[in-house]
């Protein structure tokens, strides 16, 4: 952590609300998008993240921090949102509704990403993934847990991590396959 | 074919055994076929992205949400908002209101949720409207959380620190304000509440109007105006002021009245008030009495005019401000 988070951390544990107030308006807007990515519910990110930091608040004395405020806020958030996942059905007509279109849900709120048609067809079809699937992989992948860790955040075995995970390359690449092997042919060179 | 898809998962994700990456490896030796079939869910793996969309969320609104919420303790009722099953039912029983007319006290109980306010001060003395319309204005280093509970019809209040009000008196909405352990309740009413955490006491000044300052356990007082009312968390009782400090609600005012009053309470005084380490050099100073009054006037003005009645020097530093002279016998 650097001075200046270090300073913060410190402030906030003396309850300085400037000092949340700043850590909150610096994260807001990326953790919810990060939840977002989980619940596919813009209501129920911003519901997330605002818990989150309301706990981070309330338990602001006891705070300890190894890593750096931005990772313990976003495994607070990723935290929370596994157990919303848990208590609540994911919402497939979100999801349906994103694939249809490639509309975003709510207009002139969001920005596009620069990619290739290719990371666009490749986020649609890992959306689109069954719930399990999608949670392993995207926990694999994005936030580099080792399968003993997310068999212990979704409390499933290791053996049913390493099926879902498989069971989700195989279905995205059955999906995909028609935008692969064309793509591939120029790509050849730095797959490797 | 699912296992060689497990198997393939492992070893991007860096979980294959020695043994399997070898498998693996000799697997896609075989044939061609085995090769682009590996080399398309790599891709996919690689290519893969968390976010194609950056969605925009306001953080100024969350950010008043989220304030309000912040006093030390959290009301029981709040925690119904925050499951998205209740959230949910609100918004319904919201929709349910627009049709239906007349009666239905349940639904309405349901789609009015408790109003919550906060107001905090660090450095600077911090005034606000309470969204019932009345006003406060907080010291430096105080904080204060505003509650409207519309089934208990109660306008709560908890304090720490310090801070003045002007309550819009409403019969049926008692504004009670809860600081420390003291309940002071308006009884229509422009008031001072001072309960820092430190200090032993709780005290109250009334400017006009009435007010009851009770706890659970004792009674109280009823003060009116003019008035001061102390209670003291050690021996747990309260008492009236005789004669009350006009220089109490200074910070709010920016009003001083000092009448042969030694040279160190008024120095004290400005200091609390403005926020400044202004220092007698000359112990000896510290009893000159002087008799003089300030409006509102700036820092600089106060202590020129000082300095000039008792022929000071004043001698401004990084941190304090000096002032020297010879004493006044």
């Amino acid at each position: 952590m650097d001075l200046l988070e270090q300073q913060v951390l410190t402030a906030l544990k003396e309850g300085h609300e400037s000092a949340f107030e700043m850590l909150f308006r610096t994260y807001y807007s990326p953790l919810c998008n990060y939840a977002y990515s989980f619940l596919n519910d813009r209501d129920e990110a911003e519901e997330v993240v605002q818990s989150t930091f309301i706990n981070v608040w309330d338990k602001r004395e006891a705070i300890e921090i190894q890593t750096s405020m931005k990772s313990y806020l976003y495994r607070m958030v990723r935290n929370s949102c596994l157990n919303v996942i848990k208590h609540e059905k994911v919402k497939k007509q979100h999801v349906a509704h994103e694939m249809a279109g490639g509309e975003p849900m709510h207009e002139g709120v969001s920005q596009s990403v620069i990619s290739s048609e290719l990371e666009q067809k490749i986020y649609e079809a890992m959306k689109a993934l069954p719930e399990q699937c999608r949670l392993v992989f995207q926990l694999s992948r994005f936030e580099e847990l080792k399968y003993a860790e997310i068999a212990s955040q979704l409390e499933i075995s290791i053996k049913t991590v390493e099926n879902q995970m498989g069971k989700a390359l195989k279905i995205m690449r059955i999906q995909l396959k028609d935008y692969l092997p064309l793509l591939l042919i120029f790509m050849k060179d730095w797959i490797l | 074919m699912n296992d060689i898809d497990d198997l393939i998962g492992k070893v991007l994700a860096g979980e294959a055994s020695a043994e399997e990456q070898i498998q693996s490896q000799n697997w896609i030796r075989e044939s061609a076929a085995n090769q682009k079939y590996f080399d398309q869910i790599k891709t996919i793996f690689e290519r893969a992205s968390a976010n194609q969309v950056q969605l925009q969320f306001d953080a100024d609104a969350a950010w008043r949400r989220v304030k309000g919420k912040l006093s030390g303790q959290k009301p029981l009722k709040q925690l119904w908002f925050k499951t998205p099953q209740f959230a949910r039912t609100l918004r319904i029983a919201a929709g349910l209101v627009l049709i239906l007319t007349g009666g239905l006290a349940t639904y309405k109980w349901y789609v009015q949720p408790i109003e919550t306010f906060a107001v905090v001060s660090d450095t600077v003395v911090v005034s606000d409207t309470l969204p019932d319309g009345s006003a406060a204005f907080l010291n430096r280093k105080s904080s204060l959380s505003y509650e409207y509970n519309p089934r208990e019809k109660k306008r709560k209040v908890k304090l720490t620190g310090e801070s003045f009000f002007e309550v819009k008196h409403e019969e049926e909405k008692p504004f009670i304000i809860e600081a420390q352990e003291v309940l002071v309740q308006d009884l229509g009413t422009a008031f001072n509440v001072k309960a820092y955490p430190n200090s032993d006491t709780v005290e109250v000044i009334v400017k006009s109007g009435e007010v009851q300052i009770y706890t659970l356990k004792n009674p109280g007082l009823h003060l009116g105006a003019g008035e001061t009312g102390i209670y003291s968390k050690r021996s747990r009782e309260f008492s009236k002021l005789v004669k009350a400090d006009t220089n109490a609600l200074a910070y709010k005012t920016g009003i001083f009245s000092f009448n042969k009053t030694d040279l160190g309470s008024i120095i004290d005084k400005i200091n609390e008030v403005y926020d400044t380490h202004i220092v007698l050099n000359n112990e000896k100073l510290a009893k000159c009495q002087i008799t003089v009054n300030f409006n509102n006037e700036k820092l600089d003005t106060v202590i020129e005019v000082i300095a000039e009645t008792l022929n000071l020097t004043v001698t401004k530093k990084e941190k304090e401000i000096l002032l020297d002279g010879a004493g006044c016998q």
